[in-house]
């Protein structure tokens, strides 16, 4: 098995003098198969997550600022030491093309920055603390984020996005052949632009919003009673089938979904 | 001998399989003709050579990707719902399908007419259009089988998109067997991606009369974390108008660990199932 695992030691941060609770500490690894796209999975309880597309085969993560949790009942712990190690925080573990980065320990807060390359697949989640960033990367792109938004920028591929609390951003220059896609967010709004020359099933599902879109969009009869606005329907407030609407962009290609229950659906024309 | 039909023996003669007199033959014509000997030399050079050329070893990455796949596969197999013999024969059947679209359609389009032209010979004039018909059902049939085995491979992926693929396929089956519903119900209780979730909430809204659905509905909403695929499942239950629901509902109204989102779909959801 060619795995690889890659720990970042405290031991090196001291023998730096850098102080590991404000400092940044960086992993550089590598795909074990660079000549396919690799996957990237994240999972973070704390901080946001940035990833950006750049041109070498390496993966850089950074990890930036929060230090170690403040505990309120420190007074309690005089003359004592913390018996967890306060280093080791970040783990890059690499096996058969799938990266798993991992914050081990559960005190530290801070942002993870990471570099990928340009075509990267990607698996992101986020709970707390901060957006999920995605710039310039292409693939297979799945991020859910609980308490913080996400933000897709020029990415191509196909994208998975949810948030549970804040907005979903995407801006795809691309979009990846009969490939679905699905955008959801509950209390924020779902906003997407789409190369002009996109085809689409659109299905567009909102209880409180309205949606909004400069494309010359073809609703479909069944997407029950047409020209009903979102607002209209969600005042029946009857399951999502009596406030979906449904249409074509371009004569219609693969699905996309778009939901959000208390936000807006923008679907935007790139420019 | 001539140069030619020596030549035709050189393959033979040098692996030593040309039996007498022509071995004396070939040998008398090679001793005489320089090209054909320094030919003759040149075939058993590289005759040897490909002898001490070394097997060829799979390579340890080979090793560790069969690994990776038979584990998957048997992953595939602990998972995949028990099959009867006679979605066996079908599954069998099916591994007869050419992968390739085109392979598919040409391989459609020749039964097609084969079965036209058995139904000319069968029935020669009075009525050739009933076996025509029987070919065409067969057809039908056997598409239907492959949409739902592509349904079901699809929602095994580790992709997500491809898995709400699969999910999305299953708006295309005409009859959909119990496996693309049990599949469909897997991946409501199961699957990572509250995306994938949410699609497939509305995939099964099609098969809202199935009792099965309805009891998993039910089982889901009340297992469910992410609030977005509780409100969905919420509001199909109420559309199915389904009664059994009323008690996990006063649940969720009751749990203050419940997102409010959820509670207030939850209580407006039982006043119009009471």
């Amino acid at each position: 098995m060619t795995t690889r695992v890659v720990w970042i030691t405290l031991l090196v941060a001291l023998l730096l003098q850098v102080t590991p609770a404000h400092g940044q500490e960086t992993v550089t690894a590598t795909f074990s198969d660079p000549s396919r796209p690799g996957l990237l999975r994240i999972n973070t309880l704390n901080g946001g997550i940035v990833v950006k597309g750049h041109s070498t085969n390496d993966v850089v993560v950074e990890m930036k600022g929060g230090g170690a949790r403040p505990n309120p009942r420190n007074t309690r712990s005089d003359g004592l030491r913390r018996i967890d190690s306060t280093g080791n925080a970040l783990s890059v573990e690499e096996n058969n093309n799938v990266m798993t980065v991992a914050i081990r320990d559960f005190g530290r807060s801070g942002n993870l920055e990471i570099q990928v390359p340009l075509k990267t697949n990607l698996n992101l989640k986020a709970l707390n603390g901060g957006d999920i960033v995605v710039e310039g990367v292409e693939g297979e792109i799945e991020v859910s984020n609980t308490n913080g938004g996400v933000v897709l920028n020029n990415v191509a591929g196909s994208v998975m996005a949810y948030s549970m609390n804040g907005r979903v951003l995407a801006s795809l220059r691309e979009i990846a052949a009969n490939k679905p896609m699905a955008l959801s967010s509950m209390n924020g709004s779902v906003d997407v632009t789409l190369p002009s020359n996109v085809k689409a099933n659109l299905k567009m599902s909102s209880n409180n919003g309205e949606a909004y879109s400069d494309f010359d969009i073809q609703l479909s009869p069944n997407s029950s009673p047409a020209n009903d606005t979102f607002r209209n329907r969600a005042s029946r407030g009857r399951g999502p089938g009596g406030k979906t609407l449904n249409g074509t962009i371009n004569g219609g290609g693969p699905d996309f979904d778009l939901r959000t229950l208390n936000g807006n659906i923008y679907i935007r024309k790139a420019k | 001998m001539q140069c030619e039909e020596v030549r035709e023996q050189f393959a033979d003669y040098v692996i030593d399989q040309v039996a007498e007199p022509a071995r004396s033959l070939v040998e008398q014509h090679l001793q005489a003709c320089e090209n054909c000997r320094a030919e003759a030399e040149e075939l058993q050079t590289l005759w040897k050579t490909l002898g001490t050329l070394p097997a060829a070893e799979p390579s340890t990455e080979l090793r560790s990707r069969f690994d990776i796949m038979l584990e998957a596969y048997k992953h595939g197999l602990d998972h995949a719902p028990a099959r009867s013999w006679w979605q066996g024969l079908n599954t069998w059947l099916g591994s007869w399908w050419p992968r390739q679209p085109i392979l598919q359609l040409a391989f459609s389009m020749g039964l097609l007419i084969l079965g036209l032209v058995i139904g000319r010979q069968v029935y020669p004039v009075s009525n050739p259009t009933i076996p025509a018909n029987n070919e065409v059902t067969a057809l039908r049939n056997e598409l239907s089988q492959m949409r739902q085995m592509v349904a079901l491979s699809l929602m095994q992926q580790q992709s997500a998109s491809d898995r709400l693929k699969g999910v999305n396929w299953s708006y295309q089956l005409q009859q959909p067997g119990r496996e693309v519903v049990t599949a469909l119900l897997d991946t409501l209780m199961h699957d990572s991606s509250v995306n994938v979730r949410l699609a497939t909430v509305d995939a099964l809204r099609q098969f809202g009369d199935q009792p099965v659905v309805r009891r998993g509905v039910i089982d889901a909403m009340a297992r469910e974390d992410a609030p977005m695929v509780q409100v969905a499942l919420i509001d199909l239950a109420v559309d199915l108008r389904e009664k059994e629901s009323i008690a996990t509902l006063r649940q969720l109204t009751q749990d203050q660990k419940v997102n409010e989102v959820v509670r207030e779909r939850a209580q407006k959801g039982l006043s119009e199932l009471e």
